[in-house]
């Protein structure tokens, strides 16, 4: 079908890889990707950081870029929540309605068999915007009916093994303008979850936001560790190979 | 000080971060255990919610039926605007039957009031009965959080507070031993006193009562040996009925300890027949609170702890890095209505995570309401770098075209450069690797002709 792919202003600067898997492995699956260059960042940033009100010419572009009937997919649990839950309802619904993550949308398809050429052993990090704004998969908070869309569309990858952390879903501490209005208490919380990491014995590090593993890819790597941080359109890239 | 810098602090120089995440951490595996055995939880919560939501539209409807309820039970209510009056009322009762000494169970409302401080500058000694308030009594503390007020405290140091206050043995910091020394200490206090204070955790429109759910027994000891009972609440603990409060004791314990239930859930309907019961409604800001259509949902807080024991940054700050009486992610949506200048750091001091959404016994949307402060707060600051920010991320071809800079900047930097410009983000961790070009660029030259 014809998609909409909305990269995150900080994916297009620094982790173009990310799109460039996104974009790859959702025509892979033979749909029709349309990216807009002139997009602009979704606002989240600042609207964290108490200037929404500033944001909204960045809100009204890109309903205009993205006007249609299509749905748009983005690899950014954060920007997808964002855009759904702050946008002004009264003026976006219908717009944000359209949005979905990287693996929500592929949890809506009939994927192929995925099979990656080398044995991974991965954990993936539960961000607190694809968890618990989006619902990507049962909060460790909630009761009821356990379901993962991660597990729906990356449990099928051969050569994938999934971890967890013990803290299944705690945050990892990046908060946006918290990791650095708030520095000490960001690495704190993203060192502990580091360990905890580490102590799955995985190899790499997986998951739907690149802003938690930016953090906890500085973190690591002034820790020396050995852990790759890899985001899931790069791994399920490569199984459609 | 602000939160943020009373978190470093908490972080770099306590010793204590690590120690005080895991035992908060150990409380919601707890509540964790105790929802896994209702199939029922989240329909418990959201009957909760609606109840409480309920209740806080017909505020005064029910507040006038309590009142009217209690007066026939031969109870006084009395009404306290603020915490002032609040205090006024609680003294001239101890006054009118000439008592210079209470004891007091649990009861944060009356932390919110001042009380202690109050009652003993005016000469009348205040004995707190919970074992964790009293121990904050001794140190001449404030609670660090509202279930469990000492937790900020190793049993050490509780063990060095006894021998100095309570003439305990020095070094044994046994808890069992600890518990008998404040057990017999209390104990004494509690059989002599001749007046008594409580906290409410729910009070009911139906009948008139009020039922406060306690683990020790000091409150149960304490309300039942003495003749004179006061029981001081914020008009917020109000439900309709009867049957309701089920839903509630069934909620309150696993969500706060992961009890089942609290070992003593007690009724209190009438004085004793030797007796007098006193019962003072405060608002301080309640009202005005209920007013706001983004934060009323606040008020349905039956002050659980749940939220404060999920925080990831709760747990490795300490309550009292939130210089407020009630901390933790509740306090944070509540304290700025009181004082926006004061508590303007307490909405940041927050991931924005949405884990105590999740936890919160009564649904209240605690993250959404920290994102809605923070605009507030900002409504009229003007930031030169945020601004600066604005124009740029709103410009597609400024944002190629400084992206493009910065990588550049990046790569050339010496470390020192870098540091300069963003210590809050060096300081801890390595930057991100700048690539040499952007998506859009690669998009450009590799799809370009597919317009």
């Amino acid at each position: 079908m014809e998609l909409g792919l909305f990269i995150p202003c900080f994916i297009d600067q620094y982790f173009p890889e990310v799109a460039i898997n996104s974009l790859q492995l959702l025509e892979r699956l033979g749909h029709k990707v349309t990216y807009e260059r002139d997009q602009l960042c979704c606002g989240q940033a600042l609207a964290n950081a108490g200037f929404e009100r500033k944001t909204h010419s960045n809100q009204k572009s890109l309903a205009k870029l993205y006007a249609g009937n299509f749905p748009i997919v983005s690899p950014s649990g954060s920007c997808v929540a964002h855009i759904k839950h702050h946008y002004p309802a009264d003026e976006f619904e219908d717009f944000s309605s359209r949005f979905y993550t990287l693996t929500e949308f592929l949890d809506r398809e009939d994927l192929p068999p995925m099979r990656l050429s080398r044995e991974v052993k991965a954990v993936l990090q539960q961000g607190c915007h694809s968890v618990r704004m989006l619902q990507l998969a049962r909060s460790s908070e909630r009761r009821g009916r356990y379901f993962s869309k991660w597990e729906n569309v990356l449990g099928g990858i051969e050569g994938l093994e999934l971890l967890y952390t013990q803290r299944k879903d705690e945050c990892c501490g990046f908060g946006g303008s918290f990791s650095v209005s708030s520095p000490d208490l960001s690495a704190e919380i993203g060192k502990a979850m580091l360990s905890e990491m580490e102590a799955t014995g995985a190899t790499t590090v997986i998951s739907e936001d690149m802003s938690c593993l930016m953090h906890l890819q500085g973190l690591a790597q002034r820790q020396g560790s050995e852990l790759r941080f890899s985001h899931v359109a790069e791994l399920i890239n490569e199984a459609l190979a | 000080m602000k939160q943020a810098g009373q978190a470093a602090n908490f972080i770099k120089e306590s010793g204590k971060m690590s120690w005080h995440d895991e035992t908060l951490w150990q409380v919601r595996e707890k509540r964790d255990a105790a929802a896994d055995e209702l199939p029922e939880w989240e329909t418990l919560r959201e009957r909760a919610s609606a109840i409480k939501s309920h209740t806080l539209s017909r505020l005064d409807y029910y507040l006038e039926q309590f009142e009217k309820k209690a007066l026939e039970n031969g109870i006084h209510v009395h009404w306290a605007e603020n915490a002032q009056e609040h205090n006024h009322i609680v003294k001239d009762i101890l006054d009118r039957h000439q008592l210079k000494e209470v004891v007091k169970s649990k009861s944060m409302l009356t932390e919110e009031c001042g009380l202690n401080e109050y009652l003993e500058e005016a000469g009348i000694e205040v004995v707190d009965t919970d074992l964790g308030e009293r121990i904050i009594q001794l140190k001449r503390e404030k609670p660090s959080h509202i279930v469990l007020p000492a937790v900020h405290l190793r049993r050490e140091e509780v063990g060095e507070l006894f021998a100095k206050k309570l003439k305990s043995q020095k070094g044994n910091s046994d808890p069992q031993y600890l518990a008998e020394v404040a057990r017999k200490h209390l104990q004494k206090k509690i059989r002599n006193a001749k007046a008594a204070i409580s906290g409410v955790n729910f009070a009911i429109a139906e009948t008139g009562s009020i039922t406060v759910c306690t683990n020790e027994g000091n409150a149960d000891l304490a309300l039942n040996s003495a003749r004179v009972q006061i029981h001081c609440l914020g008009i917020e603990k109000l439900i309709p009925k009867w049957n309701e409060l089920g839903v509630f004791t069934r909620l309150l314990a696993r969500s706060a300890t992961g009890q089942a239930v609290t070992v003593y859930t007690s009724h209190y309907a009438r004085a004793r027949k030797d007796g007098e019961m006193h019962i003072v409604l405060v608002d301080n800001g309640r009202s005005e609170h209920l007013g706001k259509d983004d934060f009323r949902d606040g008020l349905k807080c039956i002050r659980c702890g749940a939220c404060m024991n999920t925080c990831p940054v709760y747990r490795r700050s300490g309550g009292h890095s939130y210089h407020a009486t009630v901390p933790g992610p509740i306090g944070s949506i509540l304290n700025p209505r009181t004082d926006l200048e004061a508590y303007s750091d307490l909405p940041f001091a927050s991931t924005l995570c949405g884990s105590c959404s999740d936890v919160c016994p009564v649904k209240i949307d605690i993250h959404e309401q920290l994102y809605k402060w923070r605009q507030l707060i900002n409504a009229n600051k003007e930031d030169r770098l945020i601004s600066a920010a604005a124009k740029l991320l709103a410009d597609a071809n400024k944002m190629r075209c400084y992206g493009a800079i910065a990588r550049f900047a990046q790569r050339i930097s010496p470390a020192f450069i870098k540091r300069l410009l963003m210590p809050g983000w060096i300081d801890f961790r390595e930057l991100p690797n700048p690539p040499k070009q952007s998506f859009g660029s690669w998009y450009r030259k590799n799809r370009g002709n597919e317009i």
